[in-house]
């Protein structure tokens, strides 16, 4: 079984933080969407109906967990802050 | 005792030329294009006239709404009563701001009627748009031009700041699948009116645009500069103003097999313009260069027929795809048709051609392009040179 590392996600803009447990070999998709689908009211799409991007930074880092990585991949420790940021389009 | 008045010479500058760094000629003579001029458009041409910029470029096929007025310092309450275009009335507005500004507008789509050439003369294009797509497009052709351009974002009280430039970051290979969805989405609407409906739901305000704006302004002012140690190609902005988050991120590198990262060498200047006959346009390839069996390759598939799906009659046009529903290529009877179905189309033309006789513009190329050629041995590309606005 995959070792799991407990972390916060902290959601961007609300800044609410969720404590989870996640397996290392999870990439930011698997994470982001697990979160939308648990039902933490976390917006999926937008005003108009467009899904919402989000990415996955690692507060201290502070550099996007690429798309094709894993949480070990990108060297995420136990505890770690994790931001979800929405990515925004408008002008 | 005799009083003697000094008279002080007007000096737009007289105040940054107090900064180390500033260097009066090289803002004088430079050239930015901005895309988009909207809250964020605004605020961006408002600062880049303050600074006295010698020459932009603005860009934007809509018209100014009165949901527009909350966002934009340029446009006024008459302006959306005479539904007049964003990029005429920010021109307007700007040289009352500055009258030094030389400037150009297209009124027209960035994919579709922006020639390369014009892009190429530009020191920076700052971005301003309201989707995904244009952005891609902004991207490639940058790219393509070997071209840096800032991009901003904005929503609620998020603004996003990035720099894009071959070898420091891709916007093309940073696409989430989330982000291709909607531009996938975006691409599947036939025309710009259909587009313009899903888009501009989007709650902004002038806040963060100004913010983003001051940041996209800065970071163009030290491309034209030439700071290019200073400039943040490396690390993107991302701020949300309830949380009071300011974060600086580290930008990701580029991949491999990425449809942006293509720029040719070398664009040869033919003494031809998008108002010219594809005739003018061999017979110079011939005379100039010396090139006798050209193929012309087109970016878009060229509609000489079509199928009214609902009555299954024949139409002969010519057009190019994306034009299906512009005046400026078919007329009002073909528009009308709800459901078109193209029957001939060609993506590449010769010499040897039946239409010869026709402008490259009524095909669907830009003035100032740049335009790929096949010969026996090679590809070339060649600049609609005689379109160049600043020679
Ligand atoms: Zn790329």
């Amino acid at each position: 079984m995959t070792k799991e590392i407990n972390i916060i996600i902290r959601i961007m803009p609300t800044a609410d933080d969720i404590e989870v447990s996640l397996p290392l070999d999870a990439t930011p998709k698997d994470v982001i969407d697990a979160l939308l689908d648990a039902g933490l009211g976390i917006p999926k799409l937008d005003d108009q109906g467009n899904p919402i991007s989000y990415k996955l930074v690692p507060k201290e880092k502070g550099q996007e967990i690429p798309q094709d990585n894993t949480l070990m991949d990108a060297e995420v420790q136990e505890s770690d802050v994790v931001l979800m940021l929405p990515m925004v389009w408008a002008g | 005792m005799a009083i003697q008045i000094q008279t002080h010479a007007k000096d737009w500058e007289e105040n940054y030329k107090r900064l180390s760094w500033w260097d009066s000629e090289s803002v004088r003579k430079a050239k930015v294009m901005v895309v988009g001029a909207g809250a964020l458009g605004n605020e961006v041409l408002k600062n880049l006239a303050l600074l006295n910029i010698g020459h932009l470029c603005i860009i934007d096929f809509d018209r100014i709404e009165y949901s527009n007025l909350s966002r934009s310092v340029l446009f006024r309450e008459k302006d959306c009563e005479q539904n007049l275009y964003k990029s005429k009335v920010a021109a307007e507005r700007i040289k009352e701001i500055n009258p030094m500004v030389n400037i150009h507008t297209i009124e027209g789509d960035f994919q579709f009627d922006v020639g390369h050439g014009l892009i190429s003369a530009m020191d920076v294009i700052i971005c301003c748009v309201d989707n995904r797509l244009a952005r891609l497009h902004i991207n490639r052709k940058s790219f393509f031009n070997k071209k840096a351009w800032v991009n901003g974002a904005i929503e609620n009280l998020i603004g996003q700041m990035e720099v894009y430039k071959d070898a420091h970051q891709c916007y093309e290979c940073n696409l989430s699948e989330t982000e291709w969805q909607s531009i996938n989405a975006r691409i599947g609407c036939a025309d710009i009116a259909q587009k313009n409906i899903i888009a501009g739901r989007v709650p902004t305000t002038p806040l963060s645009a100004s913010i983003i704006a001051a940041f996209q302004c800065q970071e163009a002012l030290k491309i034209i500069h030439g700071l290019e140690s200073n400039v943040m190609y490396d690390s993107n902005l991302y701020i949300e103003g309830m949380s009071n988050t300011f974060l600086q991120l580290q930008a990701s590198a580029q991949k491999e097999n990425c449809y942006s990262h293509y720029a040719p060498e070398t664009v040869h200047p033919l003494s031809v313009s998008s108002k010219d006959k594809l005739e003018k346009f061999f017979q110079v390839l011939k005379s100039d260069w010396n090139i006798d069996r050209p193929i012309l390759k087109l970016n878009h598939n060229l509609c000489l027929s079509l199928v009214n799906k609902d009555t299954d009659e024949l139409h002969q046009v010519l057009a190019p795809d994306f034009g299906l529903n512009d005046p400026r290529y078919v007329s009002e009877q073909i528009i009308q048709i709800e459901t078109k179905l193209v029957k001939d189309m060609v993506h590449e033309i010769t010499p040897e051609s039946e239409l010869l006789e026709y402008r490259l513009e009524s095909i669907g190329i830009p003035a100032w392009d740049i335009l790929k050629i096949i010969t026996e041995d090679e590809i070339r590309y060649f600049e609609l040179a005689e379109d160049n606005i600043y020679s």
